[in-house]
């Protein structure tokens, strides 16, 4: 667990630094992150095509593999679910190792309220992970020695934090009888139950330089993104990089906000880190302002491996057993359908774990900007590669579990805004 | 069972079976309950198996293969198309062409004999250009109907693909169009502010409302249509769903009385199109996972039955005995009786999202997602 830490910290460089996943921000990184904002602000925008070139030496730069495992399960009951998961989580060798004595957070994806459905067909069957695979998981994480897991994300309610994850089928009492009441379910939404944020760094960041956050995503030795298999209207697919997209809080980021912070927020992201017309009312300025506005396309992917960047996710795993495809959400309204591949996914790279997904959907992982499954815009995949935080490129990944091939069940592509 | 319907012939060339989409087989079927054989694919089957006369079936994939194999299982070609392929394709059983349609916008007429293609042609549009309605071959006129999420239905010419009618097919279209004898063809719209049409459309390009559902409290944007109508000609009626965002109703007009004859409703969406049963009344299954048996001559007797899935993705077919069968995203196969009684008759090894059709024999072709289609044989 990381000490302790004030907001404040990275004014003083008296104070110890605190070991955030992507690293604290230091007085160095924050000035640093003033003078490129400040560069940037003064020289305009640059145009969107000398942005997205890439530095050809990065491309070449040795990225991160890890095994990623595949397996089949029908059904969304809590003993096949947790025995698949049990033998995936086998297969990639040190899961075990990974949570015992540890303190777990688990990001898990399910969006901006519980009070929808697609066609009558609840979220969790269509949006949002299913409470059984959260369940499953967090059994075997304590089964495997976590002293605690968090479940957490930023829903838009300020009821108690047990009461909202109800909403979504998440039970605390049948989360606790599963897990010997070693869990918490945390709304990130704000600040929460702690006193202060904490501030994250994105190393090399390109949209964005630090984080701003909840302390939950901080204060854990283990983090686990839990994610639905989807569509991506802007980023492709939805999986466990994109999931990352709820971590920066609403009381910080969202598009409710006024002039000011406001720990009552439930608003969702989408003027500050989709549409990016607007900055967020962090304590300190993050944003590089080298986002386009309006282009959904370029800056999600780019804010979403500038999310994995400053967060690195030790255990991706994505619930592709009832879902929806074409889009990622009920706000989709009738671009989206019901679909039902039946998979379960897991690794300890959540690149090469979504680049697997994005296989298992039907996809080229590796394919170029602007083509199916990216038709609105970067692949993040590829990006994420060549930030060095993972290996996209198929051929070159270990698939393990009932493979590929056994696996593949492809999915509508990606709703294309705009004719191609 | 009296049975006038003599809607659809024993080809099956279409969803449905042909125009009128019915989805009943015009002889009683009694199949076996294991597969005899499954033909293998190279993507998920999302599409309805099509035939010709001689029995040769075609299929269309999720990896955008189309293939086709004789009565007996033996492969005959293969095309690789670009784009994947939901919609089912269509026989001209005349010419020997078969066409089929893709996500990425574009509409082939392949040769049935061996695939070679004979034209191929986009969509235009402003938007997204993929087809995922079923498509419609209009044999007197030859013109292929087909739509794509542009918004417009357009009428092709079968031997270029030249386009020669188009019209509005609302926000979204993913149902395809069905029509009668006279080659007057039913469609649904939906737009803004005007919820669900039953748009009715003669050979020579008269259009009429005949039916408008109100918007649901979700708005357009949010009602699906996916569900092609069905018409049953030898009573003179049509059925469709009217989606609202959340729940549905299943409708049917009378064309004569210029009314509508019968109105259902469901808490739930619905995808799948209605099946006729031979005695007037239709089967329907619905996004909470049950099929449901509504009969406009006794409106309150609604027979229901339960899947046991948690929705239901594909239509049912029917045949001449009142049966229905349908497949489930669990992976089954239903049997169900017209007293609503059923059981699972098989269980495949991953999900099911396409309807069941039947070749000339009464054979029933499964689609599977498991990248095979699964052959029942009819044993009378």
């Amino acid at each position: 667990m990381n000490p302790e830490i004030r907001a404040s910290d990275w004014r003083d460089p008296a104070r110890p630094v605190p070991r955030c996943p992507g690293g604290g921000l230091t007085r160095r990184d924050f000035l640093r992150s003033l003078a490129a904002t400040s560069a940037v602000v003064a020289a305009g925008a640059a145009p969107a095509g000398a942005l997205a070139a890439e530095a050809p030496a990065a491309a070449e730069r040795p990225v991160p593999r890890a095994v990623t495992t595949l397996g089949l399960c029908k059904r969304y009951d809590y003993a096949a679910v947790r025995r698949a998961l049990g033998r995936m989580f086998d297969e990639l060798g040190d899961v075990r190792r990974l949570v015992r004595r540890r303190h777990v957070t688990v990001k898990v994806n399910l969006v901006n309220t519980s009070a929808e459905d697609v066609c009558g067909i609840p979220l969790w069957l269509t949006v949002t992970v299913h409470p059984v695979v959260a369940r499953a998981l967090g059994s075997l994480l304590v089964e495997y020695g976590a002293r605690e897991v968090v479940f957490c994300d930023q829903l838009p309610f300020r009821t108690p934090d047990a009461e909202a994850f109800a909403g979504y089928g998440y039970k605390l009492d049948q989360f606790r009888a599963a897990m010997d009441g070693r869990v918490r379910f945390e709304n990130t939404r704000n600040r929460g139950r702690h006193g202060t944020y904490a501030w994250v760094k994105v190393p090399d960041g390109e949209l964005a330089t630090a984080w701003e956050v909840n302390r939950t995503y901080v204060d854990t030795d283990v983090l686990v993104s839990l994610t639905k298999l989807k569509s991506h209207v802007s980023g492709g697919i939805t999986g466990t990089l994109k999931n990352l997209f709820g971590v920066p809080p609403s009381s910080l980021y969202g598009e409710d906000l006024e002039d000011a912070p406001d720990e009552n927020a439930t608003g969702y992201r989408g003027a500050t880190m989709h549409s990016c017309v607007r900055l967020p009312l962090t304590s300190a300025p993050s944003f590089t302002g080298r986002s386009v506005r309006g282009d959904h396309g370029y800056n999600v992917p780019r804010f979403i491996v500038d999310l994995a960047a400053a967060f690195p996710i030790h255990l991706a795993v994505i619930d592709g057993i009832s879902t929806i495809q074409s889009a990622e959400g009920w706000w989709n309204g009738a671009m989206v359908t019901v679909t039902r591949p039946g998979v379960l996914i897991a690794g300890r790279n959540p690149v090469c774990t979504d680049a697997v997904a994005a296989a298992v959907m039907g996809f080229n992982p590796d394919a170029p900007d602007r083509t199916w499954p990216f038709v609105n815009g970067t692949n993040h995949l590829a990006l994420a590669r060549r930030r060095g935080l993972g290996e996209n490129r198929l051929d070159r990944l270990e698939i393990a579990g009932v493979g590929l091939e056994a696996a593949r069940f492809e999915f509508h592509p990606t709703y294309r805004r705009q004719a191609g | 069972m009296a049975a006038p319907f003599a809607l659809e012939g024993p080809v099956w060339s279409a969803a449905g079976g042909g125009p009128a989409r019915t989805g009943l087989f015009p002889a009683r079927v009694d199949l076996k309950s294991k597969p005899a054989r499954t033909l293998p694919t190279r993507g998920a089957v999302q599409a309805a198996a099509v035939f010709d006369a001689s029995g040769r079936v075609f299929v269309a994939d999720m990896a955008g293969t189309v293939q086709s194999f004789d009565a007996d299982g033996a492969p005959r070609w293969e095309r690789a198309l670009e784009g994947a392929v939901s919609a089912t394709p269509a026989v001209d059983p005349e010419s020997g062409r078969l066409f089929v349609a893709t996500h990425a916008g574009r509409v082939c007429a392949l040769a049935a004999v061996d695939g070679a293609v004979h034209w191929q042609r986009d969509l235009p549009t402003a938007s997204d250009p993929r087809i995922v309605g079923d498509l419609l071959y209009l044999p007197r006129s030859r013109r292929l109907v087909v739509s794509s999420w542009g918004g417009r239905f357009h009428a092709l010419e079968a031997d270029s693909g030249r386009t020669v009618a188009e019209w509005d097919a609302g926000l979204y279209p993913s149902a395809g169009a069905a029509a009668d004898p006279r080659e007057t063809v039913f469609c649904l719209r939906v737009t803004p502010g005007s919820g669900v049409s039953l748009v009715q459309r003669t050979a020579a390009g008269q259009e009429t409302v005949l039916h408008r559902e109100p918007e649901g409290p979700r708005g357009a944007g949010r009602t699906p249509v996916t569900a092609a109508p069905v018409v049953d000609g030898a009573r003179g009626r049509v059925w469709f769903v009217a989606n609202d965002g959340r729940g549905a109703a299943l409708l049917v007009w009378a064309l004569a009385e210029g009314r509508l004859a019968g109105r259902w409703p469901f808490p739930c969406g619905v995808q799948a199109p209605p099946v006729l049963a031979p005695d007037g009344a239709a089967w329907l299954a619905d996004l909470a996972g049950s099929v449901h048996r509504c009969d406009p001559a006794r409106p309150e007797a609604r027979v229901r039955y339960d899947s046991g899935a948690e929705y239901l993705l594909a239509a049912p077919v029917s045949d001449a005995s009142g049966r229905c069968w349908v497949g489930d995203p669990l992976g089954r196969l239903h049997r169900i009786e017209p007293g609503g009684q059923g059981q699972v008759v098989f269980e495949g090894a991953r999900g099911f999202q396409a309807a069941p059709s039947f070749d000339p024999a009464g054979n029933l072709y499964l689609p599977g997602t498991d990248r095979r289609v699964y052959v029942f044989l009819n044993r009378t």
